[in-house]
């Protein structure tokens, strides 16, 4: 099964700019929002939240967390899926990462 | 030092602008903003969130005095941190401020304190719809100045604490009027009546009158939380469930928490709201009972940055986030 998800909110801007050429308020945040293209009923975002999500032992050890949240979260124009960024190295392997293009988050 | 001084506004004149838009609206202001002046016979009680009282019997001219051992004219012991202000306000601690009163003490001298901040506590209260106590809310927003919060100024940033400062002090029971719903709402009273008769705001009738519980107002202001915030707003009250159990070791976890958390985050806005954390562990029990529980858009964004990981453990994390999904989709998933 393939699970299209993809990185909403602040940090999303990550994926366009590097880390370095952006401003510390926009870099430094402890929780990420991870969103499933195909979740209509949410359950993929609580298996987030219920693997590495708030106050869990992957929050504590490393002092960030993901939560999972719905697409209908944000309120995104038309074509958000097509502007999608990819991102696909060796830390994101066997997978790849999507991130919302700056523009649109 | 500067002599702190809660002074009254002034008298509305020929000469001030009056924003009210009738006489009707103005005195619902007042009677919102002017109630502790006046004695009153019947006391309620304290709840555990209301950080203000009143000794109107005490020295109009006695300059903030550290109170903590004895006895104000309530006959109250003032334990919690309490301090007399100049008009006899006796003043505790806000539960949330990142510092304690002794800034505003000496940074902010009444007379240029209160009708500096006037208008904005006036436009906080039309946006929290929960400032009550002026002279709380200006001691608090003069305690959060842009120097303290690390920030530009900004009345988005006052207004955002000041709907914190203001909501130390609700009572969930007291119910209002329409004309004080609509100083609440900054709206005309004829609007709070409109919602009434259309359903959109539950009141009941007092012969004639409508009467609407303060808490319905609030909900008008404040939107319903999204689902995650809702989330973590029930992870969190299972943490104030450990923490009403054993303050001592829960609190000592967060500290230790910050303290790893701060190594990670060392700046930008993460840091600032770790801090404010911090702040809020140090003012002591009921007020992180407060940041864990409220509703208010403040306290969510504080639960964003939690300090509190490691404190549920995971079997009970687990049943809450299941608890809640299965609560949600009852509610929502028709």
């Amino acid at each position: 099964m393939t699970c299209l998800s993809s990185v909403i909110g602040s940090q999303s801007i990550l994926g366009a700019i590097p880390e370095d050429k952006l401003p510390l308020a926009a870099t430094a945040s402890i929780e990420v929002d991870i969103a499933f293209l195909d979740d209509p009923d949410e359950r993929k975002a609580d298996q987030v939240d219920g693997a590495i999500g708030e106050l869990s032992p992957f929050h504590e050890t490393f002092g960030y967390y993901a939560q999972g949240v719905s697409v209908s979260t944000a309120v995104l124009p038309d074509g958000w899926r097509d502007r999608l960024i990819v991102v696909e190295n060796a830390s994101t392997a066997p997978g790849r990462g999507y991130l919302l293009e700056p523009t649109t988050a | 030092m500067a002599t702190h001084q809660l002074t009254r506004p002034p008298a509305p004149g020929p000469d001030r602008r009056t924003p009210w838009k009738s006489r009707t609206d103005r005195r619902a202001f007042s009677r919102l903003h002017t109630a502790h002046r006046k004695p009153k016979i019947h006391n309620p009680p304290r709840t555990t969130t209301q950080s203000r009282s009143v000794n109107p019997g005490s020295d109009a001219t006695a300059p903030p005095t550290d109170n903590r051992q004895r006895e104000t004219g309530t006959g109250r012991t003032a334990d919690d941190d309490g301090r007399q202000g100049a008009d006899g306000a006796r003043i505790s601690r806000c539960g949330v401020c990142p510092t304690d009163g002794t800034f505003a003490e000496r940074n902010w001298p009444s007379q240029r304190l209160l009708p500096a901040r006037e208008s904005r506590v006036r436009r906080a209260d039309r946006l929290g719809g929960v400032i009550r106590e002026r002279a709380l809310v200006a001691f608090c927003g003069a305690a959060l100045t842009p120097r303290v919060l690390g920030m530009g100024e900004s009345s988005v940033a006052f207004l955002a604490f000041g709907m914190h400062a203001c909501g130390v002090t609700v009572r969930d029971g007291e119910l209002l009027t329409t004309g004080e719903a609509a100083a609440l709402l900054g709206s005309s009273r004829q609007h709070v009546v409109d919602m009434c008769e259309q359903g959109r705001l539950p009141h009941v009738k007092a012969g004639t009158h409508r009467r609407l519980r303060r808490a319905d107002v609030e909900a008008v202001l404040h939107p319903e939380l999204t689902r995650d915030q809702l989330k973590s707003l029930w992870l969190h009250q299972a943490v104030a469930g450990r923490l009403v159990a054993d303050p001592g070791s829960v609190l000592s976890k967060a500290r230790v928490n910050l303290d790893r958390l701060r190594q990670v985050h060392p700046d930008g806005m993460a840091a600032i709201w770790l801090d404010r954390w911090r702040a809020t562990l140090e003012v002591g029990v009921e007020a992180v009972l407060d940041a864990l529980t409220s509703r208010a858009p403040y306290a969510v964004e504080l639960r964003q940055n939690s300090p509190f990981a490691g404190v549920l453990p995971e079997t009970e994390r687990r049943a809450v986030l299941a608890a809640f999904a299965s609560r949600w989709r009852e509610r929502h998933v028709a």
